[in-house]
């Protein structure tokens, strides 16, 4: 009895363990896997550095020398040569997010993340990403056969990568997620751009916009909604460019009465992306030469997206970043300009009201008839678990979307082309103005703004990217489905840019391109304070040199303070609002981690959102006005008055600060522990739990240079164009090496932390280079 | 084995070549192979090791054994250092999961092939011809050797 007894105790038990420790949770390989010894986590090993013998390929030869930082210098014989190396560099240090990348822009992401994929991938697949990128590639072949040829020799760069690789030094989030890795196709650059383009101009807030424009009176939508702001540094500083649309004002919807409410959830829009790049002139710097600082402001994740190289053969030697999975360099220099990008931030998402046949549900109105939807049904395979059926309906617009009882057909621009890809391509080995024109002539998304700089002292800036045309009135809604949709785009001779401007210096900060053209994007550019600090630093400086720009991108001050001390001032004369806010009176704005300024000020930031809310909820709206609205509706408006209400500022300031009071004494872990009120941390790229990093110590909020709150800069450069010589600082927040386990994963993060860029070998005679610590050569087989 | 090989020695040797095969296992196998292999050493050390007290225990710590030469001669060191410094993963703490985890395995799947094959036997020659080690609380000495 007692061996019966025993048996099934262990039986039961064994049973039990073994079913709870092969379980995939979430898509992550089962505990019995990941510790095994024989292929577990346990038997994985870091990236070996020595020189591995000669590579075979089917191009001519080429050098990869990877130095101290893990940064490769790529001596190729031709073009195709240096692809094939990138391809190779870049499979070895990056391929599962690469693989990430491509995968979730398919509507694949399941089959590597299982379950967690789902989601994305059901919004995603519709979008049929992977035949039009297919389409897009073939294309290329006749349109663009050099090209064509590059991305080929690339595809089979990575492919070699891949095969070679010995299965212990794969990268163990393969093992993590016990999934192989796939192929790489020539045409997954595409899905990468559109990757980025979803990152950056993907928008889903058109609903509550509508919902302003159809419930507050403009008195009030001037007051705390505005689509153009005054008084704002522009990116372009005299009106240039597209202001308005030629197109008839018949496009424009109205779809919320006063009294309807708005039940649409929109996928929240985080306003910290974006970037800052500036270019100053020859007469505001020491050494009269032109200097072009960037730093690039994403979602911080480890590893960063971008990975640095250098990229030499006889048609090109260009320095920079790019993004694993395109072999351009997006942001740096060749040895005669330089450019630098900051997100465009415009209105490429449109969403079509459209009218629904009652008595037919699949019937829209289009034109004066009802037409059809077509459905489309796709199967989307989930790693372990049975595949999961999704059914889409298109319109001539796009897809059909259907939320909460609206209704709209769905045009995203961007999927419409793969320019980007071409633009890079041309501006590796771009000379002169005219060049890097040229160049952006094919640039579409995600519309960035371009500054530039060259060796003869000239200076640029192009917002570039395709802008359909819109209806004369559009402010930033939905858009009317009963017609069909224009085919039209802002010619490129008409988007804002400028050279060599009287003040001699150009900058973005994601603001308006240029008075009066809010029209490039309904996000009503409410960032004003950090173009205005950009502004204030340039137009002061006059003997300027590279340190000066590496301290500017590290500014933490925030110039909404002067605002909060006005504020004080203006509603604070018969009263005071206690001893916090004295102090606050006499600080200079510094959002630096550890003092009780900063903290004091974090908690006021923190109300004005909180009784923004409430403004929105008085005016009956679900979009809330920023904090840099509100805020200057409180300093410039004292009361607003609109149909059967009334706005007080003195009574909402008051609320402010009341709350903020409240708020910052509720938080005593930052009473006691200040740095903590600014801490942050950086999740790894699959948010897996226990591999993220906390930071302290930097400081800044989403109104300072040194943006530090829903988006940090990721990257930063400084390039100097002197006379004859290009010389280059940069900085990466995380490594090179994708690889968890390799100890330079966050190699540059201390460096990044205190902005201590280091100098590029952009040299074109890899004699030259030092701190070389690995060299692979490849030879034609 | 040979039939004259003193009982202990050929004890010795049938736990040496059980932690052999565990630490071959360990090289070689992994998923629902390894499972099945726990299983298979677990019948075979009922049917060799039938009288024998303590069986799992000295397989719990044959798998110490081999977790510390995997631990001295085979795992990494860079790679968990790297943990260590790019997410503040405690090197040790890893190890001991893994260990943890591989150690109940065995234990719970040996054990339960073990107790299954030596219940089989006693029901295969009746309650009254069990041999269980409840039943033999002290092995009888057959040779010199042990006295």
């Amino acid at each position: 009895m007692k061996r019966i007894l025993f048996t099934a105790i262990f039986f039961v038990l064994a049973g039990a363990w073994i079913y709870f420790t092969s379980m995939h949770y979430n898509g992550l390989n089962s505990l019995q896997n990941l510790a095994n010894y024989n292929a577990g986590l346990l038997s994985k090993k870091p990236l070996q550095l020595q020189n591995p013998p000669t590579i075979s390929t089917p191009f001519a030869g080429a050098e990869v020398n990877i130095d101290s930082l893990g940064i490769p210098h790529i001596f190729g014989k031709d073009m195709n040569a240096v692809a094939y190396a990138i391809g190779y560099m870049h499979a070895r240090d990056r391929y599962f997010q690469m693989e990430l990348m491509a995968y979730s822009m398919m509507g694949r992401q399941a089959e590597i993340l299982g379950e967690a994929g789902i989601r994305s991938d059901r919004h995603w697949r519709p979008f049929e990403m992977e035949a039009r990128a297919m389409a897009l590639f073939d294309s290329l072949k006749l349109a663009n056969t050099a090209l064509y040829n590059y991305l080929n020799a690339y595809e089979k760069g990575i492919n070699a990568y891949i095969a070679a690789e010995k299965a212990t030094e794969r990268d163990p989030l393969y093992t993590v997620w016990h999934y192989s890795p796939g192929t790489w196709k020539a045409w997954y650059v595409f899905l990468i751009q559109w990757y980025m383009s979803s990152d950056l101009t993907y928008y889903d807030d058109y609903v509550n916009r509508q919902e302003v424009l159809d419930k507050v009176p403009d008195t009030v939508r001037k007051a705390l909604y505005p689509a153009q702001t005054v008084e704002y540094p522009y990116i372009v500083p005299t009106a240039t460019g597209a202001k308005r649309t030629p197109l008839p004002a018949n496009g424009v919807v109205s779809l919320f009465q006063p009294s309807q409410r708005n039940n649409y959830q929109s996928a929240p829009v985080n306003r910290s992306l974006g970037s800052n790049n500036w270019v100053v002139g020859t007469s505001r710097t020491r050494s009269k030469e032109v200097l072009l600082s960037n730093d690039l402001h994403l979602m911080l994740v480890s590893p960063n997206i971008f990975y640095e190289m250098q990229l030499v053969c006889k048609e090109v030697n260009v320095y920079g970043y790019s993004i694993p999975g395109v072999p351009v360099i997006v942001t740096g220099h060749n040895g005669k300009i330089a450019w630098g990008i900051t997100n465009g931030e415009w209105d490429v998402t449109e969403q079509y009201l459209l009218r629904i046949d009652s008595a037919n549900k699949n019937n829209y109105w289009l034109d004066g008839k009802w037409q059809p939807m077509t459905t489309k049904d796709f199967v989307i395979n989930v790693k372990d678990q049975a595949p999961v059926k999704t059914t889409a309906r298109y319109t001539v617009f796009g897809q059909y979307k259907e939320k909460e009882g609206i209704g709209y057909g769905l045009k995203w621009h961007p999927l419409q082309s793969g320019g980007a890809v071409q633009a890079f391509w041309k501006l590796l080995n771009a000379s002169g103005w005219n060049d890097f024109r040229d160049a952006l002539r094919l640039y579409d998304y995600p519309a960035q703004n371009f500054v530039y700089g060259d060796l003869e002292g000239n200076i640029g800036v192009i917002c570039a990217g395709k802008m359909p045309l819109k209806p004369a009135g559009y402010a930033g809604g939905l858009m009317d489905g009963k017609v069909s949709p224009g085919k039209d785009y802002i010619p490129f001779d008409s988007l804002p840019q400028a050279f060599n401007p009287a003040k001699d210096y150009l900058f973005s900060a994601n603001q308006e391109p240029g008075p009066d053209q809010y029209y490039f994007s309904s996000r009503w550019f409410s960032d004003l304070y950090r173009p205005r600090r950009i502004d204030e630093l340039l137009s002061t400086g006059s003997q300027l040199t590279w340190e000066d720009m590496r301290a500017m991108q590290l500014d933490v001050l925030d110039i909404s303070v002067t605002d909060l001390k006005n504020l004080l001032t203006k509603y604070g004369k018969e009263k005071s609002y206690g001893a916090n806010w004295d102090l606050l009176m006499k600080w200079d704005g510094k959002i630096v981690p550890g003092t009780k300024e900063s903290t004091l000020f974090r908690s006021f930031r923190q109300a004005t959102r909180a009784v923004a809310k409430e403004i929105a909820v008085q005016l009956g709206v679900k979009a809330q006005p920023s904090f840099d609205q509100t805020i200057h509706f409180l300093l410039h408006t004292d009361t607003l008055n609109y149909n059967g209400g009334r706005l007080e500022g003195r009574h909402y300031f008051e609320r402010v600060i009341k709350a903020a009071d409240s708020i910052y004494t509720g938080t005593r872990q930052y009473q006691q522990s200040p740095a903590q009120a600014y801490s942050f941390k950086i999740p790894q790229l699959t948010f897996l739990p226990g591999f993220e990093k906390t930071i302290n110590g930097i400081g800044g909020n989403d109104n300072t240079i040194n943006v530090n709150y829903g988006a940090h800069p990721v990257i930063r450069t400084v390039v100097e164009l002197k006379a004859g010589a290009v010389r280059s600082w940069m900085v990466n927040v995380t490594g090179q090496t994708g690889r968890i386990n390799d100890k330079r994963y966050f190699q540059q993060l201390q460096a990044w932390k205190e902005n201590r860029l280091h100098e590029t070998q952009f040299v074109a005679d890899p004699s030259k280079l030092s701190s070389i610590q690995q060299k692979i050569s490849f030879s034609h087989e | 084995m040979n039939k004259n090989t003193p009982a202990q020695t050929r004890q010795y040797s049938l736990y040496v070549i059980a932690l052999l095969l565990l630490l071959a296992s360990h090289f070689f196998l992994s998923g629902w192979l390894s499972i099945l292999f726990y299983a298979f050493l677990g019948a075979g050390l009922a049917i060799f090791l039938p009288a024998d007290r303590y069986v799992l225990v000295k397989v719990l710590a044959a798998e110490i054994l081999i977790a510390c030469l995997f631990g001295l001669f085979v795992w990494n060191k860079e790679q968990l250092k790297a943990f260590s410094l790019n997410f503040s993963l405690s090197p040790f703490l890893i190890i001991l999961a893994a260990v943890v985890v591989n150690m109940l395995t065995v234990f719970l799947c040996t054990g339960t092939a073990f107790h299954f094959t030596k219940w089989i036997a006693q029901y295969g020659r009746g309650s009254k011809h069990s041999q269980s080690k409840e039943k033999i609380k002290v092995p009888v000495p057959e040779t010199a050797y042990e006295v």
